[in-house]
């Protein structure tokens, strides 16, 4: 027989049966015998850890005959723990690219690509005129270079259009006589060259723009000139563009009355075509025979008008101070007569002397002051003259206009084509310079010649200087344009000598005043022509 | 003696020589009252024995020995 005690075990009376020797225990069919068994039903809710647990009878059982265990479902919308919950919030958007990260979305998500644009295309024209001008005829064609260019910026961009571009018209450009208006302008400047400035319709394309093109040396020009009368037609040469006014002077009747000319000879003064179209004087002088006399010549300044000599030599002061001589001419002339000192002064002081006509006189060396004070010669004939160096040769002849001396060689010696000493001083009218030769240019030659523009030196011989004309000391310029701060002169040279004039000592000086320039020959109007205008 | 200055035209340095006798200075067998050249060109000048004589001074002694009244 079992004996039994009870004890509390958490609250509950548990009771022991403590078995002995010869004790029967039935266990009862299905269970433990003789106990009372229990049939447990236990339920869990669903977890996303793991379940463990004891299941034991309850107080008043021995055992469990059965454990019904039931774990409820999990919702078919369950999202674990470990998925990332995700919103619009978590998509990025990088140019048109959206990133969406895994994990769990509650509700739609989306994200917005930044919107694209596209301007409308801008659209280039370039015209590009050829301007051709040959002649006297301006020509021009016309091509264009159309591009067009659209703008479109990064993002979504919706089917449709961007602007639209347009081109219709033919693009043709017209070019027309100098009277339509598409010729802006025509200029020609004082070299010659024309520049014309043209406007170009381009229809349809891009407004009426203005193009400018220049023809260097399209015309020869004549610069201002002075055209005295003289006993031949003279021409104003055809084909030049005139950069200055073309004066032709009037013709002076000094001393032309009836009673300076013999009786009943008519003395007339007009063109070739007619004879008598500026004057006609009918003599009534009834004295003595014709040709000088020395009375004429006792009265320095009796107006003896034009002088017209056989003489082959001219001595020394022949005509000095004698202020009534208007023109000298003396074909054959070929020296001018000087002391041991060297003074010429063959017409000094001739006041009214407007024109010396001497084509045969061989050399002005050391034939000072020849010309010297003729305050009113205008124009020399010295186209024989080798030699050249005279002082003060044609000192204070303020009317005189230019000088050329064509024949200028060594033939007077390599120095004998120098330019003296104040050779041209005074010379306020002295336009132009033009000599075959010249070896060296002293002080002073050129000394307040206020209008010299134009130098020009053929030739030098001098050696020593490399081949050009030695300038001895820059004062030679003062007073003309080509002296520092003048308004400006041109020296011409042959081509090949123009380095070596920037670089000579002097030359280097006056050359490198802004205003001057230095041009060759060869090509320009002198290449053909001397400076006084007469064809070489 | 050789005196020597420098001078600017157009921004360009330039060396001036002249002879303190009032001769001629010569160069290459080229004389020159007064000699101007770019400096950098450093050219030198010897003096002559040849005096710097004014045209009008050497007319006016003319005048004197001949009698002639300007």
């Amino acid at each position: 027989m079992p004996s039994y005690y009870y004890e509390l075990n958490g609250g509950h009376i548990q009771a022991t049966a403590k078995f002995t020797g010869g004790d029967v225990y039935v266990v009862p069919s299905g269970g433990g015998g003789g106990g009372t068994m229990q049939s447990k039903s236990v339920s869990y809710t669903p977890s996303e850890t793991a379940i463990s647990a004891t299941v034991s009878p309850d107080y008043g059982y021995d055992g469990l005959s059965s454990v019904s265990v039931s774990v409820g479902a999990i919702s078919s919308t369950y999202v674990g723990s470990g998925i990332d919950r995700n919103d619009s919030t978590s998509l990025t958007v990088s140019g048109g690219t959206v990133s969406v990260p895994s994990g769990y979305y509650a509700s739609n998500a989306s994200a917005s690509v930044a919107p694209g644009s596209a301007t409308t295309p801008a659209t280039t024209i370039t015209a590009n005129p050829t301007i051709t001008i040959s002649g006297n005829s301006v020509s021009a064609s016309v091509s264009k270079t159309q591009s067009v260019t659209p703008t479109v910026s990064a993002g979504y961009v919706a089917s449709g259009t961007a602007g639209n571009v347009t081109v219709s018209g033919s693009g043709s450009a017209t070019i027309q006589s100098a009277s339509n208006p598409y010729i802006d302008s025509a200029s020609i400047d004082s070299s010659g060259n024309l520049t014309v400035d043209i406007e170009v319709d381009t229809d349809g394309y891009v407004a009426s723009t203005t193009y400018s093109s220049t023809m260097n040396n399209a015309f020869s020009v004549q610069g201002a000139q002075t055209i005295h009368p003289s006993t031949s037609d003279q021409t104003i040469a055809s084909s030049k563009y005139l950069t200055g006014a073309q004066t032709i002077k009037g013709v002076l009747l000094t001393n032309l009355s009836a009673g300076n000319i013999k009786k009943d000879v008519v003395v007339k003064v007009g063109d070739s075509t007619d004879d008598d179209c500026v004057t006609s004087v009918t003599g009534t002088y009834e004295g003595g025979g014709g040709g000088y006399t020395n009375d004429d010549f006792a009265d320095l300044s009796k107006p003896i008008g034009a002088v017209t000599t056989t003489l082959a030599s001219l001595p020394p002061y022949f005509f000095y101070n004698r202020t009534g001589i208007t023109k000298f001419t003396g074909n054959n002339v070929t020296t001018l007569e000087s002391p041991s000192y060297a003074y010429c002064h063959t017409f000094y002081g001739c006041t009214a002397l407007e024109e010396v006509v001497l084509p045969s006189v061989t050399t002005l060396y050391d034939k000072n002051s020849v010309f010297r004070n003729c305050t009113s010669l205008r124009k020399v004939d010295l186209s024989s003259v080798k030699g050249l160096n005279s002082s003060s040769c044609f000192r204070g002849d303020a009317q005189l206009e230019g000088i050329v001396f064509p024949g200028a060689s060594s033939g007077a010696g390599n120095a004998g084509t120098t330019l003296g000493n104040n050779m041209f001083d005074g010379c306020t009218s002295l336009a132009y310079f033009d000599s075959a030769m010249v070896y060296n240019i002293q002080a002073a030659t050129f000394t307040s010649c206020s209008s010299l523009s134009v130098v020009v030196i053929r030739y030098s011989p001098n050696t020593g200087a490399g081949n050009i004309s030695a300038l001895a000391n820059v004062s030679a310029f003062n007073g003309t344009p080509f002296a520092s701060g003048g308004s400006g002169g041109t020296l011409y040279v042959p081509s090949a000598k123009i380095a070596t004039y920037q670089a000579a000592t002097n030359w280097s000086t006056i050359l490198g005043y802004p205003n001057n320039q230095i041009k060759a020959i060869e090509g320009s109007y002198y290449e053909t022509h001397y400076a006084d205008g007469t064809a070489i | 003696m050789i005196r020597t200055e420098h001078f600017e035209v157009n921004g360009r340095d330039f060396v001036r020589t002249w002879s303190d006798k009032n001769v001629l200075v010569e160069r290459d067998g080229v004389q020159y009252e007064v000699a101007e050249d770019p400096a950098e060109f450093n050219r030198t000048y010897t003096e002559t024995e040849i005096p710097i004589e004014g045209e009008e001074s050497a007319e006016e002694i003319v005048n004197i020995l001949t009698g002639v009244s300007e």
